[in-house]
């Protein structure tokens, strides 16, 4: 039984049952009645589980068919029994009543009348909740509509603050109320009792069903359980529409994306001016070609929806304002979906001067650390060039950056190629993933032999492959150096006195030895 | 060959078992039993003889009372009463003056009655009836069933008169018979048609007269302090409640007869056992459940003096057991046990019979 069934008890508080006698079997008064039926004698009387069944023709209480009546009616499971007239039971047969748990009830009124009243009870609830989810299905079902228009049209019919959220937990229309115990990342409905009453939180999963990507939530007054079925249900088509919505603007971002990335691949495989059918396509998207460009390159792990949070990105990136700073970025911004993030790039009248390029950057750094896809984000700054051919220079910059910064949790996995030194790039290029293995694999063979074998290599070709400046630096004779030279040509099979040799040499050993 | 009944053990056993037979009704039996003692002397040669005993072309005449039993105590019965309705029946049959006399009612008192008449006449009573049980109409009598005349029959009053009856059906003679009964003083003799010994198989309940001594032997042989269980055992039936009364009602109907019905509450299981009555319990509903049925036995017992108790004597906060006994064979043919299922006291519902029927005794 659930805390809403409707018990005999409850029956008899309002007309017509009211004026209702309870003659036997009390204990059964709590129980839930599921249905109620209608009898022409007592001899016919059979139920199903959880039955009111009602007589329709006079008959003596005192008739041993009140008896047998109760026991079918118990082996039924059926609740009670109503009996039209006045009269009273025997003393065993009450006594039945309550052994049975069948309550019997006896009133003078039309048992027709209180047949219906007791239906019209037990189905009311169903009516009410079919009605207002009829409503809301034809109310959000003409078109398209957006979180806003869905949380005021859901807010309209049911009389109850209504709003959304991402699948974060932020608000995304409507004002949000208190929903104390609420887990965005669980994929059920959550009822979250409050001070008030009740909050009801139903999610809109993602097209793998796996995590709520938007809530609708409505706060309920008060704690009753009928309202309370009606209200979810009614979030259920709610949420129906925002998933329609979520569907057609994903199809929208998917165009728009493979518009952007296509003309942004023509820009980069540029070499001379755009053609005018370019230059076309370009300012379609808000794109100006002239002009100093800036690029950076963001990018995520695999498992964040680049897609899905490219909008969100565009205003976070065009709005925000770096704690510090009078001004938002505020400047033309371009942001395209290419694989593994975004490349973006904001478009300048004039050569930017350095403090304009640090509010840039201080801005974009401000982004990474406050929004939430960009969590585990790195993110690769170019230099400022000019035309449409700047464009792919200060991407290319960009990229490169972005995929240093990877790597290098010290600097916030950000870097911006203005700060860097070329040289420094250039030796930061050889601690890629490729070129250390095989700086190491160059050098195994002095590694093996001695731990002094590298670092000699190094101080000598740092001293300009001199014996007496490297015996110097490493505090041992000059023959010593001589002797450790010549067997790491020997073990190496190779000839420091080419050139190319030698570079390939230092570039390794400095690496191995930045390495340890 | 025969068994006398003219020891005071077999008195009491009879007297016993024609109350257990009553099923409740049937009539009070210890005036019946005090005139069975006081007509039987030592020169008494009434015994109860099995029909193989007897010529096979003779015949017996089944006697017994009629009317308010009750009422026998206001005016006992003389004597001379049975020897007028049984000379006015056979004067009235083709058939010659039978041998013996026979039961018309093994339940009740009317199962010492026919003893005590054997008494009076000095004649022998074959063992047989035409109830097998006590029955409250006249035309639910064995040989109706069996479809034989039910007249003539003879009533003698103890105010001297006698009436016969000819040629009228059995519900006629049913509602004539009630209707002489006020100004008979309440009760009459009654002789129904002889039966021939040939036919007595076909038409009466045969050995119904020695079940009621044997029942009443067995049953005077169980300790009171004995479970109840064990004792309805031995009686050949079974227990269906052991408890208290704790409601008894009865209502005058527009039928002839004082219907009733009474709960008891079973003390082990709680359980809630209501027996309808009429004359004779009739039914019996366990939780509301039929679990027995008229024509078997329906016998309610005191717990304290272990005497069976009437439908009219129970009354609320008895300590009591009702033991379902079984009825007889006779009622198991399924031509016939229309004319005594519960139906036929206006009780719908299917007769609800033990496995068996009581076994003849030799």
């Amino acid at each position: 039984m659930t805390n809403d069934a409707i018990t005999p008890a409850t029956l008899l508080t309002q007309p017509p049952w009211n004026r209702a006698t309870v003659l036997a079997g009390e204990s059964a008064l709590a129980r839930g009645i599921a249905a109620v039926r209608l009898e022409t004698h007592l001899g016919a009387v059979t139920a199903g589980a959880g039955a009111l069944v009602v007589v329709v023709t006079e008959v003596a209480t005192t008739d041993w068919r009140v008896d047998a009546a109760l026991r079918r009616l118990a082996d039924d499971g059926a609740v009670g029994l109503v009996l039209p007239g006045t009269q009273r039971l025997p003393r065993g047969t009450a006594a039945l009543a309550e052994r049975l748990s069948v309550v019997v009830l006896t009133s003078t009124e039309d048992p027709l009348e209180l047949a219906l009243a007791t239906r019209q009870r037990l189905t009311a609830p169903e009516t009410e909740r079919a009605g207002y989810l009829l409503r809301s299905q034809t109310l959000l079902s003409r078109r398209t509509l957006t979180p806003d228009e869905i949380t005021d049209t859901v807010s309209g019919l049911l009389e109850t603050p209504v709003w959304t959220l991402t699948g974060e937990g932020t608000t995304l229309s409507g004002s949000s109320h208190a929903a104390p115990g609420f887990r965005p990342a669980t994929l059920i409905v959550q009822r979250c009792p409050t001070q008030q009453g009740v909050t009801l939180l139903v999610p809109v999963s993602d097209s793998q069903g796996a995590h709520p990507e938007l809530w609708i939530g409505a706060a309920l007054a008060t704690e009753d359980p009928h309202w309370e079925h009606t209200v979810r249900e009614v979030l259920g088509s709610a949420a129906l529409a925002l998933r329609c919505w979520r569907a057609e603007r994903r199809v929208e971002l998917e165009r728009d994306a493979r518009a952007r990335a296509t003309v942004l691949a023509d820009l980069m495989r540029l070499e001379a001016e755009p053609s005018a059918e370019l230059q076309n396509r370009a300012s379609e998207l808000g794109w100006r070609l002239e002009g100093w460009h800036l690029g950076f390159y963001i990018g995520v792990p695999d498992d964040v929806d680049v897609l899905g949070a490219t909008p969100e990105l565009s205003t976070a990136l065009r709005s925000t304002r770096p704690p510090g700073a009078t001004a938002e970025i505020g400047v033309a911004m371009a942001v395209v979906e290419v694989p593994g993030g975004w490349s973006c790039w904001v478009t300048l009248e004039w050569e930017p001067t350095p403090t304009v390029v640090d509010r840039i950057v201080r801005g974009l750094r401000h982004v990474q650390r406050t929004h939430s896809p960009l969590v585990n984000s790195h993110v690769g700054v170019g230099r400022a060039h000019p035309g449409a051919t700047g464009i792919s220079a200060t991407l290319g910059e960009a990229s490169d950056a972005a995929r240093l910064a990877r790597n290098r949790k010290e600097v916030g996995r950000f870097l911006h190629i203005d700060r860097l030194g070329m040289a420094q790039l250039l030796l930061a290029w050889t601690r890629t993933d490729t070129f250390q293995p095989a700086a190491r694999d160059l050098l195994a063979p002095l590694r093996a032999r001695s731990a002094h074998l590298v670092s000699t290599l190094v101080a000598y070709l740092d001293c300009e492959s001199n014996l007496t400046e490297t015996a110097a630096v490493l505090g041992v004779h000059r023959n010593t150096v001589a002797a450790r030279i010549s067997r790491i040509e020997d073990l190496l099979g190779v000839d420091l006195t080419v050139p190319d040799e030698r570079l390939a040499l230092h570039l390794a050993a400095r690496t191995v030895l930045a390495e340890e | 060959m025969g068994t006398s009944l003219a020891s005071s053990q077999r008195i009491a056993a009879l007297e016993r078992g024609s109350t257990l037979l009553g099923a409740g009704g049937g009539g009070p039996t210890p005036l019946a039993a005090s005139l069975l003692r006081r007509w039987t002397d030592s020169q008494s040669t009434t015994q109860l003889r099995q029909a193989r005993e007897l010529d096979p072309g003779a015949s017996a005449i089944p006697v017994g009372i009629v009317g308010a039993t009750s009422a026998l105590a206001e005016k006992l019965p003389s004597g001379t009463e049975i020897e007028a309705v049984v000379r006015a029946v056979t004067a009235n049959t083709t058939l010659p003056r039978p041998t013996a006399l026979m039961g018309m009612e093994a339940g009740g008192v009317n199962g010492v009655m026919v003893a005590a008449a054997g008494a009076a006449l000095d004649m022998d009573v074959v063992d047989a009836d035409l109830m097998g049980r006590a029955l409250p109409r006249l035309n639910q009598l064995t040989t109706v069933a069996a479809g034989k005349e039910l007249t003539p029959v003879a009533l003698a009053s103890s105010g001297g008169w006698t009436a016969v009856m000819h040629a009228a059906p059995g519900a006629t003679v049913e509602r004539l018979v009630r209707s002489m009964l006020p100004e008979s003083g309440g009760w009459a003799w009654v002789a129904l048609p002889p039966v021939p010994l040939a036919e007595l198989d076909a038409t009466t309940v045969v050995g119904s007269l020695g079940h009621a001594l044997w029942l009443g032997h067995r049953h005077l042989a169980q300790p009171l302090a004995q479970p109840p269980k064990r004792t309805a055992r031995a009686l050949g039936g079974r227990l269906l409640a052991d408890g208290r009364v704790i409601d008894v009602t009865r209502q005058q109907q527009q039928r002839t007869f004082v219907r009733g019905w009474l709960h008891v509450r079973d003390t082990a299981s709680d359980a809630l056992l209501r027996i309808e009555m009429e004359n004779e319990y009739l039914l019996a509903l366990r939780d509301g459940e039929p679990v027995a049925t008229t024509p078997d036995l329906l016998c309610v017992v005191d717990r304290r003096s272990g005497l069976p108790v009437a439908c009219d004597e129970v009354r609320q906060g008895q300590d009591c057991y009702v033991a379902h006994l079984p009825g007889a064979p006779f009622w198991r043919d399924p031509g016939l046990l229309p004319a005594v299922s519960p139906r036929a006291f206006g009780l719908d519902v299917e007769p609800h019979l033990l496995a068996e029927a009581w076994r003849t005794r030799p």
